[in-house]
């Protein structure tokens, strides 16, 4: 690799490793996704396949941007745009303190990523901390697309075998293979309280079935009243009907009502009552934001 | 209704032929062999040809019993192998459910039916939140479907997840943007080795893979795109055909399938013709020399926008799509845009059907009015008489099933309309 000088590694992707390079004549800093290309395997992953090709058409200031694929016969190197740290790192250094303003602003900043992913339909289906960059002003953007695909309208089945535990929507949960742009919009959820919590996780289950129960002892177990169908997706079992005891100030003591409000309605089991990151993006909430961080001059 | 086994028998029946001199000749085993002879001596060397398809509504009989006990060791070990990857896999764990493809369609038809018969679609209770939503500002309503005379036809889809409402208008017109970014030429094998009769044979094949694998529609059409898009850029030799073809489905598949057929089965398909290095070489090629871009839309998103638009039911829905298959191995139709072909083909497949009118609703959200669909309705019309007697079958014997409604044999394409509108084409 000529063109880059790599500096460190920085972690590992859905597949494969990434590292922190600089350009050697622009001297700009990248970020380098390794693939590894061999001859007995299958050739380019599907992943990688799809990261590539929905990165090239999603130019978006909230969404990271892919400046380059370099082929050779052994390995795909994707050259990324450098980010200081990812929202799970940030976390790390906030000790337990995190300014609402900020989490406001971020929060604004991955809906309204979302929102590009879903109107150019592409479902990013592994929303988390650490897949959420930060750069040093204060930009967040959408990484790590491995898991993500186009999709069609009508949604139809997709793999069932998709998003991090503990930003799983419970319909996912059940096994349905039938979901759509909701299923991001659970995950943005989680990482919305995760946030306001200066990164203490909503749901941390160690399972499905611990997960589900997390998500039903704040939310109620959902029944087919309020979720007509849920017994007939494909992993359903009943589970408890819980007393809902704690309130949501007691879940995010920091977040103020309006926030709270933005959250009850993305934190909703039935994926068909489940705000959209376009109805986000006008919530309440969001009224006294910066007008920087919501008109930025050049949104791409 | 096929089974699964009867379909994994059949591809068995997938096999092709070399001759000593390494040249691949059709093996047929139900059709005369003189039929596609002629067929051969224009494809040169890469007429690798499996039979045709065959889809029995009913249990198999003989035939297949012996082509499975007709197996050779080498066959068979094929076969075996086949049987245990991802594609067959996937299918066999929903051996209680409809197969991909059939979910699929079912959801088509369910989504392209008018409203009030529309299958059992969940009720949903409205969203949980007691009160309306703060918001900041009231977005402005569009008012060009205000002007017009123009249904919204996504009005009652709010509590319908798949159905996307609140994206599905900016999704499309994204679309539109697409297929324009990504254009194919006309002519653009124009003094090239490879000329359209070759790339009709090799579609027609394709097609017939496809089948075997149990491939989603959008695959297949993806496949297609893959192949002509690659070709205007980097045209290849004769022999290099078929490797740019099952390359491109592979492709193609790791890009729409939740389990993508390995690449042994596509050697497998190929009957050795090319081994695994030559087809990871040529899945570099093409990636590279498209650049990874395969964000092309098809013309089946096209026409599922617009048989909502037209509340039409499952007949004419299936009749369009079997009218864009056909265009598939038209050489002389590359350039047509996706959009265009859906349009055109549900317009006539309405015309033909009951003679129904191609309403404002039906143009604002195809973006073509009727007289824009014309000339390519003489087209799809031109390709409906030549299915009758064309050589290559795969589309008009897959839509002949009953899975496919038997739409290929629907009296309506007999119509003395097909016939005029074909004539003014020639």
């Amino acid at each position: 690799m000529q063109k880059y000088e790599k500096l460190e590694k920085i972690g590992e992707g859905t597949y494969g490793t990434v590292f922190k390079a600089k350009n050697r004549e622009t001297q700009e800093i990248v970020a380098l996704k390794r693939v590894r290309l061999d001859d007995d395997d299958e050739g380019v992953p599907s992943s990688a396949l799809r990261e590539i090709c929905l990165l090239k058409e999603l130019k978006h200031r909230n969404i990271v941007r892919l400046h380059d694929v370099l082929h050779s016969d052994k390995k795909l190197t994707l050259v990324f745009e450098y980010c200081d740290q990812d929202l799970k790192k940030y976390f790390d250094s906030c000790n337990g303190e995190i300014d609402q303003d900020t989490v406001k602003s971020f929060m604004y900043q991955l809906l309204r990523g979302l929102a590009f992913c879903h109107s150019n339909n592409v479902l990013h289906r592994d929303l988390k901390p650490q897949n959420l960059l930060i750069n040093k002003s204060g930009e967040l953007k959408l990484a790590d697309f491995g898991l993500a695909r186009a999709f069609g309208i009508p949604v139809r089945f997709y793999s069932a075998e998709v998003v991090t535990l503990w930003y799983r929507p419970p319909d996912v949960l059940f096994g349905a293979k039938m979901y759509s742009t909701s299923i991001d919009m659970w995950s943005a959820g989680c990482i919305f309280a995760e946030m306001a919590n200066a990164g203490r996780p909503l749901f941390p289950g160690n399972d499905v079935e611990d997960q589900l129960k997390r998500i039903f002892k704040l939310l109620g177990t959902p029944t087919e009243d309020s979720w007509s169908n849920i017994t007939h997706l494909p992993d359903y079992k009943q589970y408890p009907l819980y007393h809902v005891s704690t309130t949501w100030p007691q879940v995010v003591p920091r977040l103020n009502a309006k926030g709270r409000d933005l959250l009850q309605r993305l934190l909703v089991c039935n994926p068909s009552g489940r705000l959209s990151a376009e109805e986000g993006l006008q919530h309440g909430y969001f009224a006294d934001l910066s007008p920087s961080i919501k008109f930025p001059a050049d949104p791409f | 209704m096929m089974t699964t086994r009867a379909a994994s028998a059949n591809l068995a029946n997938a096999r092709m032929r070399r001759d000593e001199t390494g040249q691949m000749i059709s093996h047929l085993k139900d059709r005369p062999y003189t039929s596609h002879a002629s067929q051969r001596n224009t494809l040169g060397d890469i007429g690798n040809q499996v039979s045709a398809i065959t889809i029995s509504d009913g249990p198999r009989k003989d035939p297949i019993k012996k082509e499975i006990v007709q197996l050779t060791s080498h066959q068979h070990k094929a076969f075996t192998r086949n049987k245990a990857t991802v594609s067959l896999k996937a299918l066999t764990e929903e051996i209680n459910l409809p197969t991909q493809q059939e979910a699929a369609n079912l959801l088509e038809t369910i989504s392209a039916m008018p409203k009030p018969t529309a299958a059992p679609v969940p009720v949903l209770p409205p969203p949980v939140a007691p009160v309306p939503m703060e918001v900041c500002d009231n977005a402005p309503e569009s008012f060009s479907r205000v002007l017009l005379n123009v249904q919204n036809i996504d009005a009652n889809d709010k509590e319908n997840p798949q159905l996307v409402s609140e994206y599905v208008n900016d999704i499309y017109d994204y679309m539109r943007d697409l297929e324009v970014k990504y254009p194919i030429q006309s002519n653009y094998l124009e003094n090239k080795e490879i000329t359209g009769k070759m790339r009709a044979i090799l579609i027609d094949w394709l097609c017939q893979v496809h089948h075997r694998f149990h491939l989603l529609q959008e695959t297949l059409y993806l496949t297609v795109a893959i192949i002509d898009r690659f070709l205007q850029e980097k045209p290849v030799p004769k022999n290099k055909l078929q490797l740019v073809g099952v390359t491109s489905m592979l492709i193609a598949s790791k890009y729409e399938e939740m389990y993508a057929p390995e690449v042994a089965d596509f050697v497998y398909i190929t009957d050795n013709a090319y081994n695994k290095k030559e087809i990871l070489d040529m899945e570099q090629n093409i990636l590279r020399t498209l650049k990874f871009s395969f964000g092309r839309p098809l013309c089946l998103h096209f026409l599922r926008r617009d048989s909502k638009a037209g509340q039409v039911d499952a007949v004419k829905h299936t009749l369009a799509k079997y009218l864009m298959e056909l265009t598939i191995t038209e050489y002389d139709m590359v350039q047509y845009l996706p959009s265009l072909i859906a349009a055109a083909a549900l317009c006539l497949s309405m015309k033909l059907l009951d003679n129904s009118r191609w309403t404002e609703t039906l143009s604002h959200y195809s973006s073509y009015s009727e007289s824009d669909l014309l000339q390519t309705m003489q087209k799809l019309a031109s390709l409906v008489i030549k299915a009758e007697n064309c050589k290559l079958t795969a589309v008009h014997t897959k839509y002949s099933s009953s899975k496919f409604m038997k739409i290929s044999k629907l009296p309506a394409l007999k119509l003395p309309l097909i016939k005029e509108l074909a004539s003014a084409c020639s």
